[in-house]
């Protein structure tokens, strides 16, 4: 590719300017200021873009004249010519017109990069465009330095990388330090890991204290159990104890009940049976005399309120009451005759009369006395009549037959009196004597009663008469019982039915009246029959004795109970204690209480005290189990390495960034590498007049051979950065000019060489500029000057623009 | 009707890897618990389903498990299995062999461990049917012997004889019980309940030789849901349907063609998850370059990462972002840069770089094939960044 004419519109210094290049080897020369560097530059941002002004110190070439920014380049390649406009500083535009066609390229960037392939903008600007200042620098390098330099310039690019992989590891050095306790990230990261570690190492430990917590606990529970069942025992002999003392009072009364059992064991006792009859008579003795009272009740009332009269006819109330006295009259009678009759029946014929005193006294008196005098005389009379006496003898003879005939006189009387009561025997007789009496006054009674009846009934019968309601011929024929069937036929007829009801009423109570007085007698009969069965006289003695025999059965059966209640094993033990001790026992056992008592409530501190060791643990335990220690921990260390791990893989790609591009660019002596340092070779031995004429790379040092013979010793190697400082600049030129020169691309770009050799001295200014025209030859050279000797017809004038 | 928990790998203690100290303390929380939590789920399933037995063949604790939130937990489930009558089958794998020594001493009687030899214990199931249990615990951290030839042949006695192997497929010698499953089927059992794998997965059927996979997600690898599988018997076959226990996910999402960072943000809103779940994310295609220089600089995953603070559904964890296909060789270059890094990055590089104040497990991870890899990766995005960018 050759530059053929430069045009701007505006740029720097320059608007409006046209330049022609028609030179292969093209001077542009001008004093100091008049825009060479800006030229240079322009051409360069017509190729690879403006400068955008990202940086501070950058020179924009905003045109001074206000002329719109840019320009274009002509350019002949292999392809043809083209024209190349950029315009727009910022946004600017890029147009690639074909000189062949007149017709703009579709993707002008795409020429471009082709054009320049496989350079890239950075490269062609460090190959091909050569930095009024490089050669002054590099006298000034460090030997390391020059040496890199060198380097990166015998493998274009590299340089760029190295700096880029410089800065990947100023990146990488401020995570970590290798040395010790520094305090980037890194180290401080890697620090927190290790503390972590100690961390997990003092979990582990926990551990340990947690299985040892685990064995103190079963050691502990074992211990609780056997206190336990020790307290149990104590607790049981205490409440034995216990027992005992309260049992103690039952246990002595027990005792003493059993003392007085004995004496009632003899005593008759009532049988249930008996108890049972007696009761349940007594009972209907109660009974009967409240049923008597409330009939007597009913009957006064009933009474009273037919007394009053009930505002019926006068002579109907008169009748009333005059039947109602005569059938009082007749009831009692009829009781009267009820009891004689009932004891009338003792005797087969009429009731016999009762027993005179003397009588009685008959009955009563023995017939022993005239049984003894008879006897006595009989014996007399005989002793009489042995001793002779027989006047005696007669006379007691005499009495003896007086005696007995007292005798059977007096059998005969009791016969006859006995007889009278046929059929019961003497005691019977003697001992019915109060019924017989009371029979007796009974039948004196009924004969008062029959003639008061007998008065009622002639009153009766009168007042019929009177009131007029019978005449005295009717009256005769009619009999007593007619007669009072007559009368209640009246009164029912005269009086009202509610009356009538109530006499029927008060009939009725007088008949159940006297069923009742003879239920009574039976009863009594019956009670006293039994009571004597029983040996006793009264009801009230009955119940004493039962109730004394029921208070013998208790303490009986509370002897029982006592022993029930005791228990057999507790009895036997207080029996032992008893007998041992007496009554010093209860004192003893609450001695003996009191003790166990102690050593319950001892154990009872001991148990608690290990329940409360026991709570610890296990609160300590559930601590350890919580906060899940270790596991924690070993989640943070695993998440520590997470991120160590990713930033140390940073920080390591970083760091190895720079060992990467030399390995690329250095690492091996490829093909390029040798033909550059071929071609360097041979430029240096041309710029040197021969004094240097070989390069090359010894494990990564450039070393220089010397061309001049020197005595026998053959060639003497130097190293690049042993070279004097003029030497150096010309090892330098030629391996950058080696560089242009060998490197395969498609098209040979033009060298843009702004005033580089202007402080070389004239002999190597001359070699350099001679290398350079021969150079021009292949690559089209623009070479900007200020050295006038080198102007001629051919050369641009820039100062005339 | 036999019925069993089949729990291979329980990892229980097990810490989550590949998480970051910057968690936020909700998913930091969540992390935590959740091995426990699923612990404690598997327990809740085996008393609900009313099994028979519980199997853990391997793996269940990590190292020796000397923490005591594991053993009390351990405990407090092994307790409760007890007490609904369910029996527990335990062996001890490759991670937990250290546990075994320890293992038994506080464990209830409803806990059978096979000792170092294989051997076979014989328990009743609930309706009285006789089990064989064949199974062994492992002594070191590795078992190289043949333990499937000490495995005895279904006997005529028992009803079942079930399998617990921990281990994998793979040549005699090899580092853990190496097995063929010819030989497996050989004996004749009636099920293989088998751990050491962590991913879920059935080798064979009828009989049944599976691994279950581990019971909780440990790291962004083991992605999609974890627990165990029940067993039951129906028709005199063994089926097993597995039992979704783990209460915290690993998943990973790809994203074709992403452009930017707000494309990504919306996607992700719009997505949603069964369960929570630290999210994995994957770039690939064509990747806006506003991503691809953020993926560079390293803060991709936090700015994502702050988009979602208070998030419970997911938490992303990781971004993968797909190489470009060609990094050119520079010009003038000896060799490309790929090769140049591959040359460059080795142990002795790396650990040069490393002094002793750097963890030896890290230095170790970088002595390794994997914490090498991350090196080679990291490197290349760099030069591809670094490409791109100009320096003048």
């Amino acid at each position: 590719m050759k530059i053929e004419e430069i045009q701007i519109s505006g740029f720097g210094k320059w608007s409006s300017a046209h330049f022609t290049v028609d030179q292969d080897f093209q001077v542009l020369t001008g004093p100091n200021e008049s825009g060479k560097s800006t030229l240079k530059a322009f051409v360069l941002g017509v190729f690879f873009g403006f400068p955008k002004g990202r940086k501070s110190d950058q020179q924009l070439f905003e045109p001074r004249s206000g002329a719109r920014y840019g320009g274009s380049l002509t350019i002949a390649c292999q392809k043809g010519r083209y024209r190349i406009e950029r315009m727009g500083r910022t946004q600017s535009t890029l147009t690639v017109t074909s000189l062949s066609n007149g017709l703009d390229l579709p993707n002008p960037e795409d020429f471009l990069k082709a054009l320049f392939a496989p350079l890239e903008a950075v490269d062609y600007r460090q190959i091909f465009s050569f930095d009024e200042g490089e050669l002054s620098q590099v006298a000034n390098l460090t030997a390391g330095d020059f040496d890199q330099v060198l380097l990166a310039y015998t493998r274009p690019q590299a340089q760029r990388f190295l700096n880029w992989a410089t800065e990947q590891k100023k990146l990488a050095e401020k995570a970590f330090a290798s040395g010790k306790n520094g305090k980037r990230p890194l180290n401080l990261a890697s620090r927190a890991y290790q503390k972590l570690l100690q961390q997990k190492q003092e979990e582990e430990g926990k551990y340990q204290d947690y299985r040892r917590l685990q064995e103190e606990a079963r050691k502990l529970e074992k211990q609780l159990d056997r206190l336990h069942e020790l307290r149990s025992h104590q607790q049981a002999k205490q409440a034995e104890l216990q027992d005992l003392i309260d049992s103690w009072p039952l246990f002595v009364e027990s005792q003493k009940r059993q003392e007085s059992d004995g004496l009632s064991a003899q005593q008759v006792l009532i049988s249930p049976e008996a108890e049972e009859q007696i009761r349940r008579l007594d009972q209907e003795g109660r009974f009967l005399k409240e049923q008597i009272l409330h009939n007597q009740e009913d009957l006064q009332t009933l009474q009273s309120s037919l007394q009053q009269p009930a505002g019926t006819g006068e002579t109907s109330q008169n009748v009333q009451q005059t039947l109602t006295d005569f059938e009082n009259v007749q009831a009692e009678g009829q009781r009267l005759l009820n009891q004689v009759a009932l004891t009338s029946r003792l005797f087969e014929g009429a009731l016999p009369r009762p027993l005179s005193k003397r009588e009685k006294e008959l009955l009563t008196k023995s017939t022993k006395a005239f049984s003894v005098a008879a006897l006595a005389s009989g014996l007399l009379a005989l002793l009489a009549f042995f001793f002779g006496q027989l006047l005696f003898s007669g006379a007691f003879v005499l009495l003896t037959l007086l005696s007995f005939t007292g005798l059977a006189v007096k059998k005969r009387r009791q016969k006859r009196i006995l007889e009278r009561f046929y059929p019961l025997d003497l005691d019977a007789v003697l001992a019915d004597q109060e019924k017989l009496q009371a029979a007796w006054r009974n039948q004196e009674d009924f004969e008062k009663v029959s003639s008061d009846l007998a008065l009622k009934e002639a009153k009766l019968r009168e007042q019929l008469v009177d009131f007029n309601l019978l005449q005295e011929a009717q009256l005769k024929n009619l009999s007593t019982a007619a007669l009072q069937q007559w009368t209640h036929r009246f009164l029912a007829e005269n009086t009202g039915q509610k009356e009538q009801q109530q006499r029927l009423r008060l009939q009725e109570a007088l008949r159940l009246q006297s069923r009742l007085a003879e239920k009574k007698d039976a009863q009594q009969r019956a009670l006293y029959g039994l009571l004597a069965e029983q040996s006793v006289a009264t009801l009230a003695d009955f119940y004493q004795a039962l109730k004394e025999q029921k208070q013998e059965q208790q303490d009986g059966d509370r002897v029982q109970l006592i022993r029930r209640q005791i228990g057999e094993k507790r009895l036997a033990n207080l029996q032992a204690r008893f007998e041992k001790h007496g009554k010093a026992t209860e004192q003893i056992l609450q001695t003996e209480l009191a003790a166990a008592k102690r050593a319950v409530e001892e154990q009872a501190g001991q148990e608690k005290g290990l329940q409360q060791a026991l709570a610890n643990n296990q609160s300590a335990r559930l601590q350890l189990e919580k906060d899940g220690g270790l596991s924690a921990v070993e989640q943070a260390l695993e998440n520590q390495a997470s991120d160590l791990k990713e930033d140390f893989t940073s920080y390591l790609a970083e760091s190895l960034a720079e060992e990467v591009v030399k390995k690329a660019f250095l690492g091996k002596d490829g093909d390029q590498g040798q033909a550059v340092l071929k071609q360097a070779g041979a430029y240096l031995a041309q710029l040197t007049a021969g004094r240097y004429q070989e390069i090359t790379l010894v494990k990564g040092k450039l070393i220089v051979s010397s061309g001049r013979e020197q005595g026998d010793f053959g060639s003497v190697p130097f190293q690049a950065a042993e070279l004097s400082s003029g030497s150096r600049d010309l090892l330098y030129l030629a391996i950058r000019l080696a560089l242009a020169m060998t490197l395969t691309v498609e098209e040979p770009l033009p060298l843009l060489i702004d005033d580089a050799f202007v402080h070389l001295d004239k002999k190597r200014r001359e070699s350099a500029l001679a290398l350079i025209q021969e150079i021009a030859t292949e690559n089209q050279v623009l070479y900007w000057t200020f050295d006038e000797r080198l102007e001629s017809k051919k050369a641009l004038l820039l100062s005339k623009q | 009707m036999l019925s069993f928990i089949h729990a291979g790998d329980v990892h229980l203690g097990n810490p989550m890897s590949g998480l970051s100290r910057n968690l936020p303390n909700n998913w930091q929380e969540a992390v935590q618990s959740a091995g426990y939590q699923a612990f404690d789920k598997l327990i809740d399933a085996a008393v609900n389903q009313r099994v028979d037995f519980v199997l853990f063949p391997g793996d269940l604790l990590n190292g020796a498990g000397q923490s005591a939130k594991v053993q009390a937990t351990l405990l407090r489930g092994f307790l409760k299995l007890q007490k609904a009558g369910v029996q527990v089958v335990l062996s001890f794998g490759n991670h937990d062999y250290e546990a075994f020594s320890e293992a038994s001493l506080a464990w209830p009687e409803n806990v059978h461990v096979f000792g170092h030899e294989v051997e076979e214990i014989v328990l009743k199931a609930k309706d009285g049917q006789r089990v064989a249990f064949v199974g062994f615990s492992y002594a070191d951290r590795a078992e190289r012997r043949d333990r499937l030839a000490d495995f005895p042949n279904k006997g005529a006695n028992v009803d079942y004889a079930i399998g617990l192997y921990h281990g994998m497929q793979g040549k005699p010698g090899d580092d853990y019980a190496a097995f063929s499953l010819d030989a497996m089927l050989k004996k004749g059992y009636d099920y293989w309940a088998l751990g050491h794998i962590h991913q879920r997965a059935v080798l064979h059927e009828e009989p049944t030789i599976a691994y279950s996979g581990n019971l909780q997600g440990l790291n962004r690898k083991e992605t999609g849901a974890k627990g165990a599988y029940l067993v039951k018997e129906e028709g005199g076959r063994l089926l097993s349907t597995f039992l979704d226990l783990a209460p915290l996910r690993f998943e990973e999402k790809v994203l074709d063609n992403p452009s930017g960072l707000l494309d990504l943000l919306k996607e992700l809103q719009g997505t949603s998850f069964e369960q929570p779940t630290l999210l994995s994310l994957r770039l690939q295609g064509s990747i806006g370059e506003e991503l691809r220089l953020a993926a560079a600089q390293g803060d991709l995953l936090e700015k994502v990462q702050q988009a979602f603070l208070g998030s419970t559904d997911f938490w992303p964890i990781h971004f993968f972002v797909e190489e470009k296909v060609s990094v050119s060789k520079p010009a003038f270059a000896a060799i490309d840069f790929d090769e140049a890094i591959e040359q460059t990055v080795g142990t002795e590089s790396l650990l040069n770089l490393l002094s002793d104040e750097v963890p030896l497990a890290i230095r170790e991870y970088f002595s390794e094939e994997e914490g090498q890899a991350a090196v080679t990766l990291k490197l290349r995005q760099l030069f591809e960044q670094g490409e791109g960018s100009d320096e003048n």
